[in-house]
This record gives C-alpha cells, structure tokens and sequence, in this order.
C-alpha cells in the first residue's frame, strides 16, 4: 500500500498488460489441447499440468490483481494451496499404505464385481429376516 | 442513531458533532473509517471465501487423484469417452467470459459506465453458452449410460473401456463438473445482480467493489474449470 495515496479505487492495469495476458491465456490453453493429443506420455502430461498451472498464476496475478494488491491476499491464496498439498500428501500416504486391506476387503470391488448385484445382495442381508412358514 | 434513541437530550448535538465532522462518501458504511480500510476488509473477507472454495475443489481432485492412481489403465480409455472439442470449446468460451469481466472492471475503474455493461451482458451470454454446451455433454452421457455408482450401463458402443470399475471416472466427473457448473450458476446470478446495479447506477470510478468482488469469484470459477478440463479431458 503506498501510504502518501488516498485514492479508494484500486491500480488501473495498462490495458497492454491485460492484452498481453489474454492472448497467453488463450496460446497456452490452445497448446495444452494440442500437446494432449499427441500422445506423449508422462513428458506431455507434464507439459499439459505445466500450462495449466501458469494459466491459473496468470489469472490469479494480473485478472485478480494479487501482483498489485496487499501482498496479505497472496498469503491467503498460497496458505490455500499448502493446505491442498498438505490434504493430498496426507491421503496419499494413507492409500498408498493400503496394500494389505484392499487385498483382503476389498477384492470384489477391485475385481469389478457388479455393483447392483452387490447392492441386492446387501440389501438381502440386512433385510430383517422374513416369519418362516406363513 | 442509538445515541439519540438512549439520550434525548443529546440528539440536536451527536449528529452534527460526530457524523458530519468531516464528509465521506454515501456509500461508505459508518462502522469504517475510510473507504481504503473499507475496500481492504472486502478484499479480505473475498479471498477467505475464496480458500475455501479451492479448499471444496481441492477434495474433489484428491479423490481424482486417488482413483487415478488406484485405476491408471481405466482412467485413460474411459477419458477418451469425453469429447474434447466441446470441452475446448467450453474452456475458450468460459476464458472469454473471465477477460471480458476483467474489462468491465477496467472500464468501471476509468469511468466508461455504457462498457461495463456490454462487458458485462457478454460475460452473462457466454456463462450461458457454457452451460448450454455442458447440457449438450451431460445428455450425451446420460443416453450413453455413462453415469456414476450403480447407474452405470455403458454398453461400449463408443469405444471400449479397459479396466474394472469404469463407474468410478464418471463419479468423479459428474461431482467435479456438476458441481463446477453449480459455480457458474451462482456466478451468473452475481453478474446479473451486478449487471442491475451497474445499470442503475450504484457504481462508479470511486466506488465499484461489489463489482470487483464479483471479478475475483468468476476468476477463480475460471481456473478451477481449467484444471478441471485438463484432468479429466486432457489427462485423463
């Protein structure tokens, strides 16, 4: 915040950097599309997740003007992200750490068993059980 | 004033004493001080929102990324049953949207009031576009049979789906994009609000917050939708 200002509107961005942006929005999505077609395997996906990573810092810096505003809504928008990251490490961890529980569980979920029969089959079960002999 | 409901005798002296020491805008509310410190709490109480909508996505793709690493091959074939070009075209069409709202902002903030609006009437058709061509998608899907849990009943006339438990992907497609478009919904209520407002006058190159707040929640509507579309349709 530049403390001599007393302006209550916000920085105007120069309508050439929000061209700018805009065009690298539109060429980077357009090459992801491309990229993803050509079947290059881990190094495409990369480049694919690459793309869409710097096409959401672009929106999120110029379009939501964290590159101009109190560097407090930054911190925000990363703690955002750390929190992901920490929820995505944590869980995988758990599943990866799993091996033994789906092979013993769950294996007729991992074989692709029939998940109406399955459901009918349940329902059967916890259905109280009928009077006998009526 | 509770000053003047508590003391009588002092009403012909708060007012004048208290509110109108000093002028200040209209539409500046009176428990701020200044429209900075105004703008700023405005600004904080967005992006807070702001986190826990990344934070509401952000379950979604851990459970994308669970399922895809539990699922790799089934993942992969049942994604080539998304038709890229609608999704492109969908990503182009949203992509459009979220520059034209940045120029209604930009035009507001230079005082070009006859811009906003049309910037704004462009944002509104294309989120309208959107969800007509996801309703294009989603019937598609659902004539198919490509749909999540036990409604699953894919026959594999489009192309066969190697792997077990295909149903998994369309669980996480339809949470992830319903719930998305859900977001584009609510973003087309807050834009047509905005669009009033604007027309009747509320906003100006001083004052244009409930505008600007709007343009940070339809930014981050954009962005997730572009990770959305590269995970499920680009990735797979």
């Amino acid at each position: 915040m530049n403390a001599s200002s007393h302006k209550t509107s916000s920085h105007i961005v120069p309508l050439k950097v929000y061209l700018t942006v805009s065009i690298a929005l539109v060429v980077l999505t357009a090459l992801s599309i491309v990229i993803s077609q050509l079947n290059w395997g881990g190094f495409g996906t990369a480049i694919v997740l690459g793309c869409a990573t710097i096409n959401a810092l672009l929106v999120a810096g110029f379009f939501m003007h964290l590159r101009y505003d109190n560097k407090f809504f930054t911190n925000v928008f990363v703690v955002s992200i750390i929190t992901l990251g920490f929820l995505l490490a944590f869980v995988l961890i758990d599943t990866n750490s799993r091996q033994g529980l789906y092979e013993n569980t769950m294996q007729e979920i991992k074989q692709g068993a029939n998940l109406k029969e399955v459901k009918q089959r349940n329902e059967a079960r916890d259905k109280p059980a009928q009077p006998q002999g009526k | 004033m509770n000053t003047a409901v508590n003391s009588p005798t002092q009403e012909s002296v708060a007012p004048a004493s208290l509110h109108h020491a000093h002028s200040h805008p209209p539409y500046l509310a009176h428990h701020f001080a200044e429209p900075e410190q105004q703008l700023e709490a405005a600004k904080m109480g967005m992006w807070i929102f702001l986190l826990t909508e990344i934070l509401l996505f952000g379950g979604i793709f851990c459970a994308y990324v669970i399922y895809r690493g539990l699922n790799i091959e089934m993942f992969h074939s049942a994604h080539k049953l998304l038709s890229v070009p609608l999704g492109a075209t969908n990503t182009f069409i949203l992509m459009a949207s979220t520059i034209a709202m940045t120029f209604a902002i930009r035009a507001m903030q230079i005082g070009n009031r006859q811009q906003t609006l049309m910037l704004l009437a462009f944002t509104l058709v294309c989120a309208a576009v959107f969800l007509g061509i996801k309703y294009v998608e989603y019937s598609h899907k659902f004539h198919l049979g490509l749909l999540p849990g036990i409604y699953y009943a894919y026959d594999g006339s489009e192309g066969a789906i190697v792997g077990k438990n295909p149903h998994i992907f369309f669980g996480i497609y339809f949470a992830m994009t319903g719930i998305h478009a859900l977001h584009v919904i609510a973003g087309m209520a807050v834009i047509a609000w905005m669009l009033v407002r604007t027309a009747k006058g509320d906003f100006s190159a001083e004052y244009y917050t409930p505008l600007e707040m709007s343009g940070l929640y339809w930014h981050l509507v954009d962005i997730i939708w572009i990770f959305v579309f590269t995970l499920l349709y680009l990735i797979g």
